[in-house]
């Protein structure tokens, strides 16, 4: 091995646990490395990994090259006049809110983790709670440095490198190594948002509520309850908010508006044991849930608005050793309401134990060949990975998935077949097209890449 | 205003820590090194986050003739002196070029 580039074998695994594989990490300190690791090292192919916060294995490439990112976790510059930021692809959402928000300043669009980094995030094309109004990452990204499969340094934007620059949002780093990235941030009054939270039912009266209600929110997403059934399926909370202005807080918040409030993080210490998400503490959990939210408005952190999940350190460890799978889906509009129903039903039916559940809007697609959202309702369900094999029930949620002309997050998915990638990415064949010009000798790839046949030749 | 503290090669691991440390208490900072764009993110890193003045020297540790106006530097951009200083060099050439090398060993 070449002695410029240390690496050593790790056992890596997603936010979700599984599956763990054995890579060999390197990890470069500058960006000449980066280019001699994706051109040079001895493995077969190579892909880099930002916070590893994908579910599945699209951040994992086992016995091949995995290349982190976290010594690229540099500020290049903030111009707090115009709100843009340059700064390195390893850097975290949540290190960027603890410097912007002080200084008036927001990402416009944020994920439900701020534990990802900014390579990541433009990797999987990342979208957020307004992606109904607001799009996904990509609507903040100006530009962003890019290494490709040939070792080249390139620039991507909208008018430089046009079809690179839409490949690599979404593209699961297949299209290369991102070094730097240039981000247009928006003002705000406040480090609080104005939260509405509504008790919904039934589904049908989510939908309803979501469909002719969130254009007048900025930001919206529903709790759903999955152990609920018969005229129950689908009860959920939905919070909705606003950014808030300074009239909206209280005279404390109001007095230092741009402070972020610390708050205690505590940890899950380890794994817990696999039955400690049974199905009765599930239901009273959801119970509790439903009761300790009732209809009201009011000021809430940002950080409690947007990333509910991040309070608790390693929350993925609840699910025990064998850790969680996520299955995420979007349907069309037109027959969101049909779609969502079939799949709760089959869950339901499978007693495949998702017990709760993220659904929201979205808004119209971009043109990255490979980014998720499309116009419709997006909906993600966890499951503990126990006992029974999820393969089946995946496999039938699949099928149910295509037929209504929806698709699945790839960021997320640890299961999905090769059969159904081309039925739910159309445009697939176009980025392996741009893909395959910037990778001529096949140096890039994954683990996912290569189960669902990602990179194959046309 | 606070006397800087300087950092000789303040782009390792440690120096990285150190740097970011001193900056978020607000210490002003002269990072040297070799590796001028490097020492230039680590700069622009610590004047982003902590709103710190940081300056940048380029320096090789190992030429005798740079250490001195390394010196003659520090002491034009601080006049009222320094408040500390903390180098991160380190250096770890290869084992059978110690050995044959008198002059590797030698600039250790």
């Amino acid at each position: 091995m070449n002695s410029s580039l240390p690496a050593s074998t790790c056992s890596l695994a997603g936010w979700g646990l599984a599956p763990k594989q054995s890579c060999v990490v390197f990890r470069p300190e500058r960006e000449e490395q980066v280019s001699e690791i994706i051109t040079s090292a001895p493995t077969q192919t190579v892909l880099s990994r930002g916070m590893g916060r994908s579910y599945g294995d699209a951040a994992l490439n086992q016995n091949a090259g995995i290349i982190l990112h976290e010594r690229f976790d540099h500020f290049l510059d903030f111009d707090d006049e115009t709100g843009i930021l340059t700064c390195e692809a390893g850097l975290t959402l949540s290190e960027i809110i603890d410097v912007v928000v002080p200084r008036g300043f927001f990402l416009p669009v944020t994920p439900g983790t701020q534990f990802i980094s900014i390579g990541g995030a433009i990797a999987a094309d990342v979208h957020g709670k307004n992606h109904h109004l607001d799009g996904t990452i990509s609507k903040q990204l100006i530009d962003f440095r890019l290494i490709t499969g040939d070792g080249q340094l390139r620039n991507c934007s909208r008018t430089e490198n046009a079809e690179l620059f839409w490949a690599t949002l979404g593209g699961l780093g297949l299209t290369g190594a991102i070094l730097q990235a240039r981000l247009q941030l928006r003002p705000v009054a406040s480090a609080w948002m104005t939260q509405e939270t509504i008790k919904c039912r039934d589904l049908e009266t989510l939908l309803q509520r979501t469909f002719e209600e969130d254009d007048r929110y900025e930001y919206s997403v529903a709790w759903v309850d999955c152990l609920a059934r018969g005229h129950s399926m689908g009860r959920s909370i939905l919070l909705r908010a606003n950014a808030a202005s300074i009239k909206d807080l209280s005279p404390k918040a109001g007095g230092d508006p741009y402070c972020l409030p610390r708050a205690l993080r505590p940890t899950v210490p380890f794994h817990l044991p696999s039955f400690a998400l049974n199905p009765l503490n599930m239901k009273i959990f959801n119970q509790l849930f439903w009761m300790n939210h009732p209809d009201r408005k009011m000021p809430v952190p940002l950080r409690q608005y947007f990333y509910p999940l991040d309070r608790i350190n390693r929350w993925n460890r609840v699910y025990g050793r064998s850790g969680v799978s996520q299955y995420q889906f979007v349907i069309p509009a037109g027959s969101c309401a049909e779609g969502i129903q079939e799949i709760l039903e089959t869950v339901s039916a499978s007693r495949g134990a998702s017990f709760l559940a993220v659904l929201k809007k979205t808004g119209p697609a971009n043109q990255s060949p490979l980014s998720f959202p499309i116009e419709g309702a997006s909906m993600a369900l966890d499951f503990p990975n126990r006992k029974r094999d999820l393969s089946e029930l995946f496999a039938r949620l699949d099928r149910i998935v295509v037929r209504y002309g929806g698709r699945v997050y790839l960021a997320k998915d640890s299961s999905l077949g090769a059969w159904a990638v081309p039925e739910m990415y159309p445009a697939l064949g176009r980025f392996q097209e741009i893909q395959r010009k910037y990778d001529p000798d096949e140096r890039l790839g994954s683990s996912l890449s290569r189960r669902l046949n990602l990179l194959r030749p046309l | 205003m606070k006397r800087p503290v300087v950092i000789v090669a303040a782009t390792s691991g440690i120096g990285r820590a150190i740097a970011r440390r001193l900056a978020r208490e607000g210490t002003p900072l002269i990072l040297a090194g070799r590796n001028e764009a490097a020492a230039k993110r680590m700069a622009a890193d610590c004047r982003t986050r902590f709103s710190v003045d940081t300056e940048v020297l380029v320096v090789d540790m190992l030429n005798p003739a740079e250490i001195q106006k390394l010196i003659n530097r520090i002491e034009e951009l601080a006049p009222r002196g320094i408040r500390g200083l903390i180098t991160c060099q380190g250096a770890m050439p290869d084992q059978q070029e110690l050995i044959s090398e008198p002059r590797v060993f030698q600039s250790l």
